[in-house]
C-alpha cells in the first residue's frame, strides 16, 4: 500500500495532494422490545484523493482501487477550475513529514469477543430492562464495533497507516402507564476496549427504574430558573454551544464570528477552562493523527474565562497564523476533512456537589442529554430527565427539561464547576454540515448556570 | 449468476445493489469553495434462514460467496421473521430520471449559485452566503430469491441556500434546502427572494411575553412539528405498541379538514420509484381521509405482523414514507398573515425533533421567529420556545391551512395555522 500510495501522489502537478484508504468492518446489533431487532455486518471499503492548486481544493471519492490516476486527473480539474473563479492562493500550515505506523493498544479486542457474546451481553441488559419495572414497555438496545485499516500518504512526503477502533453502545429503556412515554438510557463507548460493555447491570437497572419514575413526574414549568447540569448534560452544553463555535474554518472567513471568537475574548468566570483533546486515550475521537497526518494534542480553547484557541485544519491554520492542532476529520473517506471536535471537555472546578445546591431556592437539576442543536448563536438541549431544586435541596423529578439560551450570555452566567470531573462516551456522534456521526466525546463536572431559560408548561 | 442459486434452497434473500455518482458545488462566505465529486457502489445481501436474517451491506469487489457466509453467520443470531419476500409483479415507472443532470457541466453548477451571492450581496453588503448545489445519478437493482428483478434510475439535485447576517451582537440565519428530481423544477428566484423576506423581516429586534398565541407554521417548520404523526403512523410503532394508533384503523382521529397521505408513484416526487427497498410495488394511498386514519405504513415484516397488505413503503431500516402529502386549504399566506391580531410565524426551530414522538408533544427552540401584529410582521422574536401537542392540534386547534403547498425534502406540506400554541420567552 505505502509505494501505491506515494506513487500517486508524486504524479500529482498539484500544489498538494493527498490520499486516503479505508477498509472498515463494522458489527452491528439491536435489540428493541423482547426481540433482536438487527444483526448486521459491513465491510465498507474506499478511497478519497484530494488535490490544491492556487486557491482550489478538488476532492474524489471511490470504492474501487482501480483507475487511481484518473481519479487524480479529475481532482486536479476541479481544483483548476475552482482556482479560475476564486483569487489568492490557499497555503497550508507546516507540519513534519511523518513516516509512522500506530496500532492499537487493545484492553479487550473486540475482534476477539464471538458475535454470539456479544448477542448475548446485550440480551442480558435487554432482559434487566424488561423486568426492572412493570411499566417498562419497550427496550432501545444499540451496540456498534468497528475496526479501520486507514492507509494516509500526501505529498510532503508523510506515510501513516493508523489502526482505528470505534465501540458504541446504548441501552434505553421505555416506560408507558398507557398516556404517557418516558424513557431514560446509559451509554458506553471506547476506542481500545470492549469492557466497556461489560458491567452495566446495576446502572440499567436503575435507567429503567428511573424512566418509570418519570411516568408520574410533571412537566417542569417553563421559566427562568438556576440550573445544575450533569456532567453528561455539562458535556453535551460544551460541545454543542462552544465547541462547534471554536471550529476554525467557521471563524477565519466570517470577519464577525472572528470578533466573537477572537483569542484574548472573555467568556465565562475566571475559572473556566475548556478544551478539546485528541489524546485523551480510550475516549471516542482520540487518535494519534487527524485525517490530513497532523498529530492531535489537547488544546486550550478557554482558559481563565478568555479564549485561548481554535480547533484547526493545516488551511484554517494557516488563515488564522496558527498551529495546526489535529482537528482535521472527516466521518469516512466519502468526506474531506474540516475542523471538529475530538474529545471536548470543561476542567474540573472546586465545588462540591452539595455546595452548588445549598444556595438555590428555587432551580432545575438537567440529568443525562438526549440531544442538542445549535446555530451559533442560540442553543437548545433536552435533558432525559430533571429534578427540580427547592431550599437547597434535591426535590421532586420533572420530565420534559429542555434548556435554551444565547450560548454567549451562558458562558458568562456559569457560577459554580464541581470537582467531580468525569467522560461521556456513547453510540452517537456530532454533526456537522452532511457528515455525521462523527466519533466524538465529551467531559465535564457539575456546572451551575443563572439565568436559564427552561421551556414546558407554563 | 442467478442471485437464487447461489443460496440453499431452504434459505431466502435479497440483494440490492446501488451505483451513484454525484457531483457538488459549494460556495461558502461567498465564494466558491469547494467541488466534489464522487462514485459509490454498494451492495446489501439479506439472508433468511431458518426464520432468521442476517445482513451483510459490503462496498468492496468482493467474492458473493464470502459475503454469503457472513450473512449466514450473521443471521443465525438474527432477529426473527415469518414473512416471504415477494415474487415478480407489474410495475408501474414513475418520472424521476432526468437526461439532463449527467450532462450538467461544472460551469453550469456553478452559475446559479454565483447569482445567488451577486444579487444577495447587492441587496446587503453584510450578507455571507452558503450554497451547495449537488447533482446525483443512482442506479437500483433489487432481485431476491422469489424472482423479484428490477431496476430503476434516478437523479436528484440537492440544494442549500443559506443566508447569515450579523449586525452587532444579532445573528440572523436563514436557510432553505430544495429538493428536486429536475433541473428545470428549481426556482432560483423563488428560493432567493423567499430567503431576503426572512432577513429583511428579522432585522428588528421585537419583545412579546409568554403565553398562547396562535402560531403560522411556513412549510419548513410545519415538516418538524409533523415528525410524531409519521412515527405514530410506522407499522414498527404499531407492532410494538408504542403508537396510540394501534387498532383504530376506519376510526376519526383528527379534525375533519386534514387529509394526509403517501405517494410513491408522484412525477417526479424526491422518492417516488416503482418499488421500495423490499420490492413491493409503490403506490399512491391516504394515511388520514377527513381526519380519519385510513393506513399505516408497513414493510414486509409489520405488514406480515399485522395481517395488512405492503403497499411499497418498506425501508432499509423498517418501514418508510415515500412522499408524504398534506392536501392544501384554502387560504392563501398573506390572507392567513393577515388574519392574525397577535401571533407568531415560525420560520426555523432547533431542536423540534427531540422528546418522545408517540405523545404528540413537540418542543424546541425558535430560532427564526417574527411576531405578527394586525396582520403584519413586526419584527423578529429572540429567546423564545415553542411548545405543543400535535395530535391535539391536529384535533381541535388547526385554524387554517394554506393554499400554497411546497416541497420540503420528500413532505409536500402547505404552511398552517395553530391556535393556540404555547410561546416560552426569555426575560
Amino acid at each position: 500500500m505505502q509505494s501505491k500510495l506515494q506513487n500517486l501522489v508524486s504524479l500529482s502537478n498539484s500544489d498538494y495532494c493527498d490520499i486516503r484508504i479505508e477498509e472498515t468492518e463494522v458489527t452491528l446489533i439491536s435489540f428493541r422490545g423482547k426481540e433482536i431487532e438487527k444483526m448486521e455486518r459491513k465491510i465498507q471499503f474506499g478511497g478519497c484523493i484530494r488535490t490544491l492548486i492556487g486557491s482550489g481544493w478538488g476532492f474524489v471519492a471511490f470504492n474501487r482501487l482501480d483507475d487511481l490516476e484518473d481519479k487524480l486527473r479529475l481532482a486536479e480539474k476541479q481544483a483548476w477550475t475552482i482556482n479560475g473563479f476564486k483569487k489568492g492562493s490557499v497555503s497550508l500550515a507546516p507540519t513534519q513529514k511523518i513516516i509512522d505506523q500506530v496500532f492499537t493498544s487493545y484492553r479487550e479486542d473486540p475482534r476477539k469477543v464471538s458475535l454470539k457474546e456479544k448477542a448475548d451481553l446485550l440480551e442480558h441488559y435487554n432482559q434487566l430492562i424488561l423486568k426492572a419495572d412493570p411499566r417498562i414497555t419497550s427496550t432501545r438496545i444499540v451496540y456498534f464495533d468497528k475496526h479501520t485499516d486507514w492507509y494516509y500518504a500526501n505529498s510532503d512526503g508523510s506515510y501513516i497507516y493508523q489502526e482505528k477502533t470505534d465501540i458504541g453502545g446504548n441501552l434505553g429503556a421505555t416506560a408507558s402507564d398507557g398516556e404517557e412515554r418516558t424513557y431514560d438510557s446509559i451509554t458506553f463507548g471506547s476506542t481500545n476496549d470492549f469492557g466497556s460493555a461489560r458491567n452495566h447491570d446495576e446502572a440499567v437497572i436503575a435507567a429503567a427504574q428511573s424512566a418509570a419514575e418519570q411516568l408520574t413526574a410533571p412537566t417542569v414549568r417553563g421559566g427562568e430558573y438556576t440550573v445544575i447540569l450533569d456532567p453528561e448534560m455539562a458535556g453535551l452544553f460544551v460541545h454543542e454551544a462552544f465547541g462547534h463555535l471554536s471550529e476554525a474554518d467557521e471563524i477565519y472567513e466570517d470577519k464577525n464570528l472572528l470578533e466573537l471568537m477572537a483569542l484574548g475574548t472573555r467568556y465565562g468566570p475566571s475559572f473556566l477552562n475548556i478544551y478539546d483533546s485528541g489524546q485523551e486515550w480510550g475516549n471516542r475521537g482520540c487518535m494519534k493523527y487527524d485525517d490530513e497526518g497532523t498529530p492531535t494534542e489537547k488544546t486550550y480553547l478557554i482558559k481563565g474565562g478568555e479564549v485561548v484557541g481554535h480547533l484547526h485544519s493545516r488551511e484554517s491554520a494557516a488563515k488564522m497564523n496558527a498551529r495546526p492542532t489535529g482537528n482535521a476529520r472527516a466521518i469516512n473517506y466519502r468526506y474531506p476533512p474540516i475542523c471538529r471536535m475530538r474529545s471536548t471537555c470543561i476542567e474540573e472546578g472546586e465545588d462540591k456537589f452539595e455546595d452548588m445546591l445549598s444556595d438555590i431556592d428555587l432551580g432545575v437539576y438537567a440529568i443525562g442529554g438526549l440531544g442538542g442543536e445549535t446555530n451559533g448563536e442560540l442553543f437548545t438541549f433536552t435533558a432525559i430527565r430533571g429534578q427540580m431544586i427547592r431550599n437547597g435541596r434535591l426535590a421532586e423529578p420533572v420530565k420534559n427539561v429542555t434548556l435554551t439560551g444565547n450560548v454567549f450570555h451562558t458562558l458568562d452566567n456559569i457560577d459554580k464547576i464541581g470537582n467531580d470531573f468525569s467522560f461521556l462516551n456513547n453510540a452517537g456522534g456530532c454533526g456537522k454540515f452532511e457528515q455525521s456521526p462523527l466519533p466524538t466525546s465529551e467531559g465535564s463536572p457539575h456546572i451551575r448556570i443563572k439565568n436559564v431559560i427552561i421551556g414546558g408548561e407554563s | 449468476m442467478d442471485f437464487k442459486s447461489m443460496l440453499d434452497p431452504a434459505e431466502q434473500g435479497d440483494l440490492l445493489s446501488k451505483e451513484s455518482q454525484h457531483t457538488t458545488v459549494q460556495f461558502s462566505n461567498n465564494r466558491l469553495k469547494k467541488i466534489n465529486s464522487g462514485e459509490s457502489s454498494r451492495e446489501i445481501l439479506r439472508l433468511i434462514k431458518n426464520g432468521r436474517v442476517g445482513l451483510v451491506e459490503n462496498t468492496k469487489p468482493e467474492n458473493k460467496n464470502r459475503l454469503i457466509e457472513m450473512a449466514r453467520e450473521a443471521s443465525e443470531l438474527g432477529s426473527r421473521v415469518e414473512f416471504s419476500l415477494p415474487g415478480p409483479v407489474r410495475l408501474e415507472n414513475p418520472e424521476i430520471c432526468d437526461e439532463q443532470i449527467d450532462k450538467l457541466k461544472l460551469e453550469e453548477l456553478i452559475q446559479p449559485a454565483q447569482e445567488f451571492i451577486q444579487k444577495t450581496t447587492s441587496y446587503h453588503p453584510d450578507l455571507q452566503a452558503e450554497v451547495s448545489i449537488r447533482k446525483e445519478n443512482n442506479y437500483i437493482k433489487l432481485e431476491n430469491s422469489s424472482g423479484f428483478s428490477g431496476a430503476y434510475k434516478q437523479t436528484q439535485v440537492k440544494i442549500l441556500f443559506g443566508l447569515r447576517l450579523i449586525e452587532g451582537k444579532n445573528l440572523l440565519v436563514a436557510y432553505s434546502f430544495p429538493q428536486k428530481t429536475h433541473w428545470e423544477n428549481i426556482n432560483w428566484e423563488e428560493e432567493r427572494e423567499t430567503l431576503l423576506q426572512k432577513i429583511d423581516w428579522g432585522r428588528k429586534n421585537v419583545s412579546l411575553t409568554s403565553g398562547n398565541y396562535p402560531v403560522l407554521f411556513i412549510p419548513e417548520t410545519f415538516a418538524e412539528i409533523l415528525h410524531p404523526v409519521e412515527a405514530c403512523l410506522n407499522g414498527q410503532a404499531i407492532v410494538r405498541g408504542l403508537s396510540p394508533w394501534e387498532n383504530r384503523l376506519g376510526e376519526k382521529i383528527f379534525s375533519d379538514n386534514l387529509n394526509l397521505s403517501n405517494d410513491g408513484l408522484l412525477q417526479r416526487g424526491p422518492e417516488s420509484k416503482p418499488f421500495d427497498r423490499e420490492g413491493v410495488a409503490c403506490s399512491s394511498f391516504p394515511l388520514f381521509e377527513n381526519g380519519k386514519l385510513k393506513n399505516y405504513l408497513l414493510d414486509l415484516d409489520t405488514a406480515h405482523k399485522l395481517n395488512l397488505t405492503p403497499m411499497g413503503t418498506g425501508g432499509e431500516n423498517g418501514p418508510v414514507v415515500n412522499n408524504l402529502v398534506m392536501d392544501p386549504g384554502e387560504k392563501s399566506f398573506s390572507e392567513m398573515l393577515s388574519s392574525i391580531d397577535e401571533g407568531i410565524l415560525i420560520a426555523g426551530t432547533m431542536g423540534a425533533w427531540a422528546g418522545n414522538p408517540y405523545g404528540g408533544q413537540v418542543s424546541g427552540n425558535i430560532s427564526l421567529g417574527y411576531k405578527i401584529r394586525n396582520g403584519k410582521i413586526e419584527g423578529r422574536l429572540k429567546d423564545a420556545m415553542f411548545s405543543l401537542n400535535i395530535f391535539r392540534a391536529f384535533k381541535d386547534n388547526i385554524s387554517a391551512i394554506g393554499s400554497e403547498p411546497k416541497w420540503v425534502d420528500n413532505l409536500h406540506l402547505p404552511p398552517v395555522l395553530i391556535d393556540p400554541v404555547n410561546i416560552s420567552i426569555k426575560g
